[in-house]
């Protein structure tokens, strides 16, 4: 193993062993003495938004919208046994998510961690994708894509990516479309897990009462040595301005569901700049229309915004919104006043005491949330993913001041790069 | 693990208010829920699901939303809330507070206090106008939003085929309306309804609490003490909670709703007799385990794996109503298949047809799940209160030990216990989607 190194954070409580086994996966290891617990988090940048790739011999590869979710479900199908039974037996808990840039999957168990981790470790990086698993699957995740498409919710936000968004990924769910699962096949998937799934490209994150050597020898043998191969990712051009001012589409809605968004100029990478935006946009986010804002206090009591009002934001590397979120008789009043609302805090910029009050209160959350084994791990994988340092975001947050919210806030709110979704009552 | 073997303390801060208290340094946050009881059907549900929404904008001291959140804020973003949820024939609103322990806080901080008075405010000293009743215009804002509440359920198909489901299984059942009532019922509550249900809330319904975490037991039960003993709200005759109302099935009763929905949903209700000792709870348990209980149920395998008719399909059980649900999203076309696949599988459970390993894998998934206690506050006290409602009272190695001693035949039993009543599905036409504009 190399580059170990010990990460402490003492206001946490929290300490993270860092390194790299022999075979090329980047390896954390949170001990967390006294919790029954151990937690296993696998991850890689490979997501929804990798369908077009050079691979290292120059072969262009193109597979349908929805292959990263598709190979996902396939590599829970197992080479011998299905991973379903064998984290049966050991009772642990277990699941996988696809994101647009990654990939995740992780267990939760209690007093059978040794075996849980071989079979995670087993099942991400030995698939056996046939043609027949992969047409087995097809009613399976066409169900799961259907879900998500009668979701307001979901339908709206991506709704909302093709307003914001000309020709980015992120205008396709995960999941891709019916027409795209029907499409994909078992050389699909093959060719994206043989250009992504190399252990050079693989984070495991491991929490619970560990030993942080034995743990590294343990995956250290259970690591599979396969040479790294540059992948050549392909993403379309992104225009310099939102598709379209506003989408309406028709739904079997009861009011018109409202999304409101102020697309970032450009996106700043991984690593340090990208928890920092994050971390910023989101506290620019609370202080204007936060429940403890002046501003939501005037539209909520004014019954512009009810309690279905939301706000939030959403980035990574060449991304990155802000959104906010309501269901409303009205949607142009509330655009307008919403607008309004958030020229103003751009315009007057925090108050040093507003940002010491949600300052204290992000603090907490962030404290809270980073309690059982299961979300230390899956914090640090995620810190890892993006070339972060686990737990940077307190600091982040520590260093936050009025000068640089008020410019993320003019940088962020700008109205040329804001664009409406509605989904309108069918018939209405 | 010491906390398996660990029973809570029993504390009596008020001569009928019992309080379970399992402190914990390792967690980062504490807890403190408040339980209070009333009938599901005494007339005033509705006013209290109400009641708890218009509390929430503020008290006397913070009379607004806005206050309200600064001063959680303030407080390192300690929180405190009321909702409401429905357990048998039950209602139950609940005061939950929560803060982040001070170990984990800047040297000097002290967030405990704070909130244990924000919570009681709430209750007890709300935002009133000088006439002592609640603002007109708060009532009437958070009145309408209850009201568009109600009428939006649709729009999230889930919630809306859970809650149609429940209403056709339990039609007659105080369980079978929901709580917060029709647009009608609501509709018509103005500002006495709502003191009035507060103050029955205060003095007639069953209390119970939980503490839980990095906290001292002393303040806590001072402030309930003082809340709630002599000085407070004193000793009373207060009902006990309604009995369940138990059904059992004639013939499979199926129920077909219409909305504009791509995927149909599918609901199947069973019934049987509520286990009356430990061993019969956790074979039931382990029953619900190896029919729908997670990946490794039957239903899991066959239904979704086997035959791809769906994406997720799940059994629960409501133990003390008496109920087991069979959920799924289905296409709708798929209707008879899953629903003949549904029965099919609780009858190979009920003939004790399951292989040894599915039995070992529901076990291993419960006793996985009851080692995993310690590791959430949350977790602990859902634990401890269902013991509690259920009045077994054991620790989680009791609980263990219990299911130990459930054999095949207990097993089998229980199953065969589940008599199929009724089996909902929402369907329609795909919704109309217009073009992007």
């Amino acid at each position: 193993m190399s580059d170990h190194r010990i990460l402490r954070n003492e206001q946490l409580d929290e300490t993270v062993h860092l390194g790299t086994v022999d075979g090329g996966v980047r390896v954390a290891v949170a001990p967390k003495p006294g919790f029954s617990t151990a937690a296993g988090y696998f991850g890689l940048r490979f997501g929804s938004t990798d369908t077009r790739f050079r691979r290292g011999d120059g072969g262009l590869v193109e597979v349908p919208d929805g292959s990263a979710h598709f190979l996902e479900h396939k590599l829970f199908e197992g080479r011998e046994q299905k991973v379903f039974d064998r984290f049966g037996e050991l009772g642990a808990d277990f699941n996988g998510g696809t994101g647009f840039r990654s990939t995740s999957y992780y267990f939760i168990s209690a007093g059978r961690f040794e075996e849980s981790l071989d079979v995670l470790l087993d099942f991400v990086q030995r698939p056996l994708i046939t043609e027949e698993r992969v047409e087995k699957e097809k009613g399976i995740i066409e169900q799961e894509v259907r879900m998500y498409e009668d979701h307001p919710h979901f339908r709206g936000m991506f709704l909302l990516h093709r307003a914001l968004y000309q020709s980015h990924a992120i205008r396709v769910p995960p999941g891709g479309s019916v027409e795209a699962v029907r499409s994909t096949t078992a050389a699909d998937l093959q060719a994206c897990f043989d250009a992504f799934y190399r252990p050079q490209n693989l984070v495991l994150s491991l929490a619970g009462d560990l030993d942080p050597e034995r743990v590294f020898q343990l995956v250290e043998e259970r690591i599979e040595s396969r040479p790294a191969e540059p992948v050549e990712r392909l993403y379309p051009e992104e225009g310099p301005r939102p598709a379209a001012a506003e989408l309406v589409e028709d739904f079997a809605v009861t009011r018109p569901h409202l999304w409101l968004g102020w697309r970032d100029p450009g996106g700043v990478g991984t690593g340090s700049a990208l928890v920092e935006r994050r971390v910023l946009s989101s506290l620019v986010l609370d202080l204007a229309l936060g429940d403890s804002s002046e501003l939501h206090q005037d539209l909520y009591q004014r019954g512009v915004v009810d309690d279905t009002f939301s706000s939030g934001y959403s980035c990574d590397a060449d991304f990155g919104y802000a959104v906010v979120s309501a269901q409303t008789e009205q949607p142009e009043r509330l655009v307008g006043e919403l607008r309004a609302a958030v020229a103003r805090f751009a315009e007057q910029g925090p108050a040093e005491a507003d940002l010491e009050r949600v300052r204290r209160s992000a603090w907490g959350g962030l404290v809270s949330g980073l309690q059982a084994p299961g979300a230390v791990a899956g914090s640090v994988l995620n810190s890892l993913l993006l070339e972060q340092e686990p737990f940077e975001v307190l600091r982040v947050l520590a260093e936050a001041d009025v000068p640089r919210l008020q410019r993320r806030a003019e940088e962020l709110l700008d109205p040329e790069m804001s664009a409406v979704a509605v989904l309108r009552p069918a018939g209405g | 693990m010491a906390f398996l073997d660990r029973p809570p303390q029993i504390l009596r801060p008020a001569p009928d208010l019992e309080l379970l208290y399992l402190p914990d340094p390792r967690f980062k946050r504490a807890i403190l829920q408040l339980h209070f009881d009333r009938p599901l059907d005494d007339g005033r549900s509705p006013a209290r699901t109400l009641l708890s929404r218009v509390l929430e904008q503020g008290s006397a001291r913070l009379p607004s939303q806005m206050h309200l959140t600064r001063a959680e804020e303030q407080l390192y973003g300690a929180s405190v809330g009321l909702d409401g949820q429905r357990m048998a024939e039950t209602h139950r609103l609940h005061l939950d507070l929560s803060w982040v322990g001070e170990r984990f806080l800047p040297a000097g901080s002290a967030v405990e206090d704070g909130i244990l008075r924000l919570g009681r405010e709430l209750l007890e000293d709300p935002c009133r106008d000088g006439d002592g009743s609640f603002p007109a215009a708060t009532v009437t804002r958070e009145r309408d939003q209850l009201v568009r509440r109600i009428r939006s359920l649709k729009d999230d198909r889930d919630s809306y085929a859970r809650e149609r489901f429940v209403s056709a299984l339990c039609a007659g059942e105080p369980y079978g309306t929901p709580p917060w009532g029709s647009e009608e019922q609501v509709a018509a509550l103005g500002a006495s309804e709502l003191d009035a249900a507060r103050l029955e809330l205060l003095d007639r319904a069953r209390l119970s609490a939980l503490l839980v975490g990095p906290v001292e037991p002393e303040r806590v039960v001072e402030q309930l003490a003082d809340w709630f003993g002599p000085a407070g709200r004193g000793a009373g005759d207060r009902p006990a909670t309604p009995d369940p109302v138990l059904r059992t099935p004639g013939a499979l009763r199926e129920v077909r709703e219409e909305l504009p929905v791509d995927q149909a949903r599918f609901q199947f209700g069973f019934r049987f007799t509520p286990p009356s000792d430990a061993r019969a709870f956790e074979a039931l348990s382990l029953a619900n385990g190896i029919l729908g209980g997670g990946a490794h149920g039957r239903l899991f395998r066959i239904v979704r794996e086997e035959r791809s008719l769906c994406y997720g399909i799940y059994s629960t059980v409501r133990s003390r109503k008496g109920v087991l649900a069979v959920g799924a999203g289905i296409d709708a076309g798929s209707y008879e298949e899953v629903r003949d696949e549904v029965l099919a599988q609780v009858a190979v459970v009920a003939a004790g047809g399951w292989r040894p390993e599915e039995e070992q894998a529901a076990r291993a998934s419960v006793l996985n799940r009851l080692d995993s206690l310690g590791d959430s506050p949350g977790a602990v006290a859902q634990f401890h209160e269902r013991e509690r409602l259920l009045g077994f009272r054991r620790t989680p190695a009791q609980r263990a030990a219990d299911l130990a001693a459930v054999g095949a035949e207990d097993i089998a039993a229980a199953a065969a216990g589940w008599a199929p009543d009724l089996v909902y599905l929402l369907a329609g036409a795909p919704a109309p989607v217009g073009t992007p504009s």
